[in-house]
């Protein structure tokens, strides 16, 4: 069966990064889904279930390395497999993914405000905090701070190629917040004056490796070597359950068009351009992953994982054994 | 009238047209022999000198290089004040012009022993003493690859990605926050630089001290290459290398602004300091050194105590040259 146009867009969408960040296309994958079943016109609930599958697989292809893409479509086909076992009919089925949907872009969005009120914590009068990219979780911290009356001063790295860091500033801008762009070569230099650093996260490994934004890593390094503290604010379906099996965390590597322009691609065919979307934080840089279940150091990434997913990790090592 | 007439060089340095600390120095030497070979009068040439040199450094602070030039050009001048002719004025300036020239010739022959056959090897920045390196590496027929990366706002490293792709080296070009990212695979770290202080900091584009943490880090070696012309004594009693700002209109990128419509504020310097203990070593003319070993080859420099003359001290007498 077709896909529904609207789906399709939705999955374009979230490929062309015209929807970006780990929590919105995680939201827009539910949102894709519970369209999909609105729009399905089929009678069976046999073929219900194939084409669900089908969806699912479509829009996780659009991003290899966001895990949080996944879990959202997981979170949703796990709760419709369940029903479809105990035997419910098409409508039911149908009802499954629409609530499920809706279940998990509310959790989602109550997520960001319960990151930023326990992250807000951790914020001190007077601090200076270096952000990278455009996190919605690290926003959502400092606007809670800022909120409770404390007196903040941002760094905003510009975030090449895509320039996200632009809109970390217009949002944080617009909140009444003192913000500064900086170019990211020049974080090390101004990390001396940071009290903090708070980034989001694209994925979090079963070690409490982080997977984030391209130059994330760099940064933690120099966060480091300054004994800066390097907080990262993230929901709990950021974390991968794969990577407990033995999973390594695909990085992307997106369009040389993003740095350079077909002009210099064709003026210079011996220069090669790599551009990786993201890059992977050691645990030992990070001082504590807040999430909205509250702050854990993230050598406890493990806790989460084996919380939240230990079904889906229990069917994975099934299958693995299965296999052998 | 002089600002008028010297208007294009001048732009040209603050502006930051040419991005090679040499380049800009050889530029300035241009323009003081013209000015020596287009006029009949040595004190208007003088004159002019003392017209220009103050401004000229006061645009790029940063420039050991290029301040050690200027000052080691007038002091010769003051020198042979007895002798002076037009062609004594233009031997001194070529003289001191060959010297840089010598000094980086043997500064990249130097480096480019230390460059194995299959090396990667990761460069920031433009340098014109790196890509002598990088030939002299294609001569001798050793195989290497070079990883470099943008280096915003100026993207002065896309510039030298096309210039090494001249010489047939296969070069991958990143955006500056993927240095760690491909630190891993790299097995050299090499730079040039604007400034080397006497405790052995290097003072050299923005960014460079995250390369050179990153390559700490991954235990890759860094390998700076500066002629001594390029060691600041005055760091040696106590000043410090002055970081330039850029401005903010250089920085902002209009387009994106434009499109999330709002007004941005922004901020950055031109160069970083890079600490000492992140060197593995300083390659001069005079050899390859620690960083730390700076203040020794300063001694051989300028004698001990250093006896270092101050640019305003070197201008006053020259004003007494003039009639």
């Amino acid at each position: 069966m077709k896909f529904p146009e609207e789906v399709l867009r939705i999955a374009n969408d979230i490929r062309l990064m015209k929807i970006r960040g780990a929590g919105r296309i995680a939201r827009a994958a539910a949102h894709g889904l519970r369209l999909a079943a609105q729009k399905y016109r089929g009678r069976d609930r046999d073929s219900f279930i194939k084409y669900m599958r089908e969806v699912s697989e479509m829009i996780k292809n659009t991003r290899p390395t966001a895990v949080s893409l996944p879990n959202a479509l997981t979170y949703i086909i796990s709760r419709l497999m369940k029903r479809y076992e105990e035997g419910y009919g098409l409508m039911e089925l149908k009802k499954t993914v629409i609530d499920s949907a809706e279940e998990f872009i509310s959790y989602s969005l109550h997520a960001i405000k319960r990151i930023g009120e326990i992250g807000a914590g951790r914020i001190v009068n007077g601090d200076i905090i270096m952000t990278h990219c455009n996190s919605s979780a690290a926003i959502s911290i400092i606007v809670a701070a800022h909120l409770r009356g404390k007196s903040i001063k941002v760094y905003a790295t510009e975030t090449r190629p895509k320039y996200q860091g632009y809109i970390t500033y217009k949002a944080l801008r617009e909140k009444g917040i003192d913000v500064t762009l900086i170019p990211d070569s020049a974080a090390r230099f101004f990390m001396k004056k940071v009290d903090k650093v708070i980034v989001g996260a694209d994925t979090v490994a079963s070690n409490g490796a982080v997977v984030n934004k391209i130059g994330t890593s760099l940064i933690a390094l120099a966060a480091h070597e300054a004994r800066v503290n390097f907080l990262v604010a993230t929901e709990t379906y950021k974390f991968s359950p794969v990577t407990v099996i033995g999973e390594l965390v695909e990085i992307e590597e997106r369009s040389p068009l993003e740095i350079v322009d077909e002009k210099f691609l064709k003026k210079n065919m011996l220069i090669r351009i790599r551009n990786p979307a993201f890059d992977v934080t050691p645990p030992e840089y990070i001082d504590a992953i807040i999430t909205e279940k509250g702050v854990i150091p993230p050598q406890a990434a493990i806790l989460i994982l084996k919380e939240d997913y230990g079904w889906v990790i229990k069917d994975y090592i099934l299958k693995i054994v299965s296999e052998e | 009238m002089f600002n008028e007439y010297y208007r294009d060089l001048l732009e040209d340095i603050r502006y930051r047209k040419t991005f090679s600390s040499s380049q800009i120095v050889k530029r300035v030497l241009d323009e003081f022999k013209d000015i020596a070979y287009n006029s009949e009068d040595i004190n208007n040439i003088i004159k002019t000198y003392i017209f220009l040199t103050p401004k000229i450094i006061e645009l790029r602070p940063t420039s050991a290089l290029l301040a050690n030039s200027l000052k080691k050009i007038l002091s010769g001048i003051v020198e042979a004040r007895q002798k002076l002719s037009r062609e004594v004025i233009v031997n001194i300036i070529d003289n001191v012009r060959r010297e840089i020239d010598d000094n980086n010739h043997a500064v990249a022959i130097m480096a480019s022993k230390r460059i194995s056959n299959g090396d990667i090897i990761l460069t920031f920045s433009y340098s014109t003493v790196v890509l002598e390196m990088l030939r002299n590496l294609v001569k001798e027929g050793k195989k290497v690859e070079v990883y470099i990366s943008e280096s915003r706002p100026e993207a002065e490293g896309l510039l030298m990605a096309e210039m090494i792709s001249k010489l047939n080296i296969p070069v991958t070009v990143f955006v500056d926050s993927a240095i760690r990212y491909f630190m891993k695979e790299v097995d050299k770290v090499v730079i040039s630089c604007e400034a080397i202080a006497s405790n052995g900091a290097v003072v050299n584009k923005i960014g460079t001290s995250e390369v050179a943490l990153a390559a700490y880090e991954a235990r890759v070696r860094v390998f700076v290459l500066a002629q001594t012309y390029k060691f600041s004594p005055e760091t040696f009693f106590g000043e410090l290398v002055e970081l330039m700002s850029y401005n903010v209109n250089s920085l902002v990128n209009k387009e994106i602004e434009e499109k999330i419509g709002v007004r941005v504020k922004m901020s950055s310097p031109i160069f970083d300091v890079t600490p000492p203990e992140y060197i593995d070593a300083i390659i001069t003319e005079k050899g390859v050194i620690a960083s730390q070993a700076v203040p020794f080859i300063l001694r051989e420099i300028y004698n001990w105590p250093l006896k270092i003359q101050d640019t305003n001290l070197i201008i006053k007498e020259l004003a007494r040259v003039v009639k």
